[in-house]
């Protein structure tokens, strides 16, 4: 009940669920039930409306979005089968985040990579916000070998990180985490990851 | 023979850096948490303001919305009805 009611309103009514036209950057677009559908050259291709809202105002521009999203498509399509390749979901790696207070993510795509950090990138691809040697959370399951010969010595020279890693011997080509003052804090089996998309 | 998700995982930090136990030990726990589903997070750290303005609520507006809300929603599946109501008001006073 209103206890003070306007003298004028409006009343809208919505019968079905909307279409909306979130088109960006050259890429049609629609969002239906929090489901935003992105007509590709290789095909529709579904994500969360929230992530594409999210995309289209933080990532990449309007004439490199195209381009810039191809690219994480095919990489996050090659982590998913990758079984050395973890997903740690997102209450993992937000308490991880508390630890240390930290602001930046490393090892995540465009397509996965939380919103509750200031800056995400990965080798020398920022996702959002900028490369920073603040506080860092980072998946070394979710780089390359060249990201992470890029950013190895960013840990000798800093203390506030937190990596999340496999026990065991490294893929081949993969670089060892052998960082000086480095610790396991705790070596656990791990099973609180995402569902592969 | 060895599935996928065998390999345990690493939490490695600096000994430079100093971090409450208990915060590693929910680490801990969190890490080993069998649950598959991540709940939804309404945080405003980093953009998530900017993500929630995207969802299914955000593209409506309704969390910029300043009057009261009144919603009904229902479905049918599975031979089972349901129906609920919720009102916004009556969501940010239990948030309080």
């Amino acid at each position: 009940m209103i206890q003070n009611p306007p003298e004028l309103g409006a009343v809208r009514i919505h019968t079905d669920p909307e279409s909306l036209d979130t088109s960006f950057g050259g890429l049609t677009v629609s969002t239906f039930k929090g489901v935003a559908t992105l007509i590709t050259p290789a095909g529709p291709f579904k994500m969360e409306g929230a992530r594409w809202h999210l995309l289209s105002k933080v990532f990449s521009s309007p004439e490199d979005i195209k381009t810039d999203l191809n690219r994480e498509r095919l990489l996050q399509e090659t982590m998913d089968k990758d079984t050395n390749c973890r997903l740690f979901a997102w209450k993992v790696l937000q308490k991880a985040k508390l630890a240390l207070g930290a602001t930046t993510n490393i090892g995540d795509t465009a397509l996965t990579a939380p919103p509750f950090f200031d800056n995400v990138f990965r080798g020398n691809s920022t996702i959002w916000g900028f490369e920073t040697l603040g506080s860092r959370v980072i998946n070394w399951t979710g780089l390359s070998c060249e990201d992470q010969a890029i950013i190895l010595p960013t840990l000798q020279t800093t203390n506030d990180w937190i990596v999340l890693a496999l026990a065991g011997r490294p893929r081949r080509g993969a670089i060892p985490l052998s960082v000086d003052d480095s610790v396991i804090a705790m070596t656990t089996k791990g099973k609180s990851f995402r569902n592969r998309q | 023979m060895s599935g996928p998700y065998d390999r345990k995982v690493e939490v490695w930090i600096s000994s430079r850096h100093s971090i409450p136990q208990n915060l590693l030990d929910d680490l801990e726990a969190l890490l080993n948490s069998s649950s598959a589903k991540d709940d939804p997070h309404n945080g405003t750290a980093g953009v998530e303001g900017i993500y929630l303005a995207g969802t299914e609520a955000g593209l409506m507006g309704i969390p910029r919305f300043p009057g009261l809300i009144y919603a009904t929603d229902g479905s049918q599946e599975k031979d089972n009805m349901g129906a609920s109501t919720d009102t916004k008001a009556k969501q940010e006073a239990s948030a309080k």
